[in-house]
């Protein structure tokens, strides 16, 4: 059974980039542009494995978006890794308080974003 | 053609005036540079002086000559156009000597060399002025003399230039007799002409004071000066910005190109293996199946033959049971011939008995008894003998028998065994191909992870788009900004009020967006930073 993992990010460009390598990886991907479209997903009954996002989004950003799916019944545990050009230790900081597993800073090679994910998603 | 006299009559009056009035000119200039010198310490050394003049004069009186000759033939115009050019270029000339005079007056009253110098200088420019005229004039009259056209339609004009000539010269003589009037008068005028320029910079100013009443010029100007500061600012942080969009999309574009190349190395190592693979093993591959086709014919053979053998063994089986039945009916009558042999010996027995009752009657018949009895023992070994041959028989055929499937199976054993070598043959040689296609299909999948992992490097480069596109909309989105507030300086700018405020958000502006900048990753400071923050961090 293939891990689910949801793709939040508003440019196209990115959900195209990271879900293609993500596929190749032999993962299921789920997408949304922004933080309320993600949050629609989540509530109605969307259980991924892994959550990667943007931080800077409109309509609601990752910050917003970790919170409150952070709230969510059994997303407690669930990692969620934020995919940004952000890279200040404030904005971090905000992150991990947010309930971030960890911080990416764009542009992150393929190889790359599945030696992070191997590290947070140990059976994949 | 009674025009044509009368302009002509015209052109010579004129030509004669100019010439008596130029040649006076030249006289006086000499006479009041003879003068001149002989009033203020005249000096020896100053001869070449008048050797000049004296040449530039008889220069001069020549092309005046020649002028005066041209003017009693039936002169032929230049065009409109070319006479035009000619009189600029005369009045350039005429303007160059004002400008000699003035510059030496100017030289001379600046300086305050004495007047004998000043004079000289004033002569000597005066004379190659005049040479210059004379050059002109020359080249004037060459011209006139070389080409056709109307002289009633442009004489004229050549009078109008010679007229100004003659007063110009008028002019200059007047200057020349009293070149310190003449001087204190430049300096007079140069004076007004100050005095006037400041005038009308003082109305300017007044008109600005006018036009902006209450706006404090000092203030405004160093209003301006701050916001053109914090717009070059502006401009500068964007410069960096733009420069680091630049050095990552090179960067971006470099890597996209080397993992391109990996790419299409990788494709084509591929292709190339595959393409050398079946070169080599083809022929390899075609023997085999060669031979395997020939394997599968003996097998095919041998299948045969181990399907011919139940129909010989049921044939044997047949043979068998016959054989065994005839001779069972052979035992039968060796029974038979028992059974007769043991009746006629107690036969023979009872009448040798019956005999020796019969006493001597009987001594012949005593004599057959024994020879029957004889007959019977005879018979029953007879029979015995019979017997064991057969038995003999049997053991044989079914030995015979025995035999013959023994040869059979041998022989099935060693096409059996020789199936088994081609079998084992087209083992070996499905193996072959199993572990070349093993072999094969490891390398094109060691192949398909690079290429997999480069197309997963390439997919990942495509995020820079997204890197590059929000700076670009940060530069954009201060521009807006920045832009605004100077469409709201530009407009304050003729009303009343301070633009402290405009200062004041622009400078924010600014702060706001260098700090925003300072939020995101720069690859240009990663690149030298050792200290920078890790770009992937797991909390």
């Amino acid at each position: 059974m293939a891990k689910i993992i949801f793709l939040v990010d508003d440019s196209a460009t990115m959900l195209m980039s990271v879900k293609n390598t993500l596929e190749l990886a032999g993962f299921k991907v789920e997408t949304a542009e922004d933080g309320v479209k993600a949050m629609a997903k989540l509530t109605a009954g969307l259980k991924p494995d892994l959550i990667i996002t943007d931080i800077n989004m409109p309509n609601m950003g990752g910050i917003e978006f970790i919170k409150k799916a952070r709230a969510l019944p059994g997303f407690r545990f669930l990692p969620i890794l934020t995919l940004t050009t952000e890279s200040q230790q404030g904005r971090r900081d905000e992150g991990k308080q947010a309930g971030a597993t960890g911080w990416l800073v764009k542009p992150v090679g393929g190889a790359d974003l599945l030696k992070v994910i191997k590290q947070v998603l140990p059976g994949a | 053609m009674a025009v044509q006299s009368k302009n002509n009559a015209e052109f010579k009056k004129s030509a004669w005036r100019f010439f008596l009035i130029s040649t006076g000119f030249a006289v006086v200039l000499v006479g009041v540079s003879i003068v001149f010198h002989s009033t203020l310490n005249f000096r020896l050394g100053r001869y070449e002086d008048a050797l000049f003049l004296g040449l530039a004069w008889g220069v001069f009186s020549v092309s005046q000559w020649r002028l005066l000759r041209l003017s009693q033939k039936t002169v032929k115009l230049l065009p409109e156009d070319q006479v035009d050019a000619n009189n600029a270029t005369l009045r350039y000339i005429f303007n160059r000597i004002s400008a000699y005079v003035q510059d030496n007056l100017a030289f001379n009253n600046k300086s305050n060399v004495d007047f004998s110098a000043a004079s000289d200088k004033h002569t000597i420019a005066l004379s190659k002025a005049i040479g210059v005229l004379n050059t002109q004039i020359t080249h004037l009259t060459e011209t006139l003399a070389q080409h056709d056209g109307d002289i009633d339609q442009e004489f004229h004009l050549f009078d109008d230039v010679a007229t100004q000539t003659a007063q110009t010269i008028t002019q200059y003589l007047t200057l020349s007799a009293d070149i310190d009037n003449a001087l204190r008068e430049h300096i007079t005028q140069i004076a007004t002409s100050l005095d006037d320029l400041k005038s009308k910079l003082n109305t300017l100013n007044r008109k600005q004071h006018e036009a902006l009443p209450s706006v404090d010029n000092t203030q405004n100007f160093r209003e301006i000066e701050d916001i053109v500061y914090l717009h070059l600012s502006i401009d500068n942080a964007i410069d960096e910005q733009l420069k680091v969009i630049s050095y990552d999309t090179h960067q971006s574009a470099l890597m996209l190109l080397d993992l391109m190349r990996h790419l299409s190395d990788d494709a084509e190592s591929i292709v190339k293996y595959i393409s050398n693979a079946n070169e080599k093993n083809i022929s390899k591959m075609e023997s085999d199946m060669e031979n395997s086709v020939k394997f599968i014919i003996s097998i095919e053979k041998f299948i045969q033959n181990i399907q011919e053998i139940p129909d010989k063994l049921r044939a044997d089986i047949a043979a068998i049971q016959s054989a065994s039945g005839v001779i069972d009916s052979l035992a039968h009558l060796v029974d038979s011939i028992k059974e007769i042999s043991f009746q006629t010996d107690i036969l023979a027995v009872n009448a040798a008995i019956q005999a020796a009752h019969a006493g001597e009657a009987g001594l012949g018949f005593k004599i057959v008894a024994d020879e029957v009895r004889k007959l019977a023992v005879n018979s029953n070994n007879a029979a015995e003998m019979i017997e064991s041959g057969l038995e003999k028989a049997r053991h044989t055929i079914q030995d015979g028998l025995k035999f013959k499937f023994l040869d059979e199976i041998m022989l099935q054993m060693n096409g059996a065994s020789q199936v088994m070598i081609y079998v084992q043959q087209l083992q070996d040689s499905q193996e072959d191909m199993q572990q070349y296609y093993k072999t094969l299909f490891a390398v094109i999948n060691q192949n398909n992870t690079k290429l997999a992992h480069d197309i997963s490097e390439v997919l990942g480069n495509i995020q820079y788009e997204d890197v590059v596109r929000q700076r670009v909309e940060r530069i954009q989105e201060v521009m807006v900004m920045r832009n605004d507030l100077l469409r709201q300086f530009a407009a304050q700018l003729t009303s009343d009020g301070s633009a402290e405020e405009i200062i004041m958000q622009l400078n924010n502006t600014l702060n706001d967006y260098l700090s925003r900048e300072s939020h995101h990753n720069n690859s240009l400071q990663a690149k030298d930073d050792e200290d920078a923050l890790p770009k992937f961090e797991l909390f």
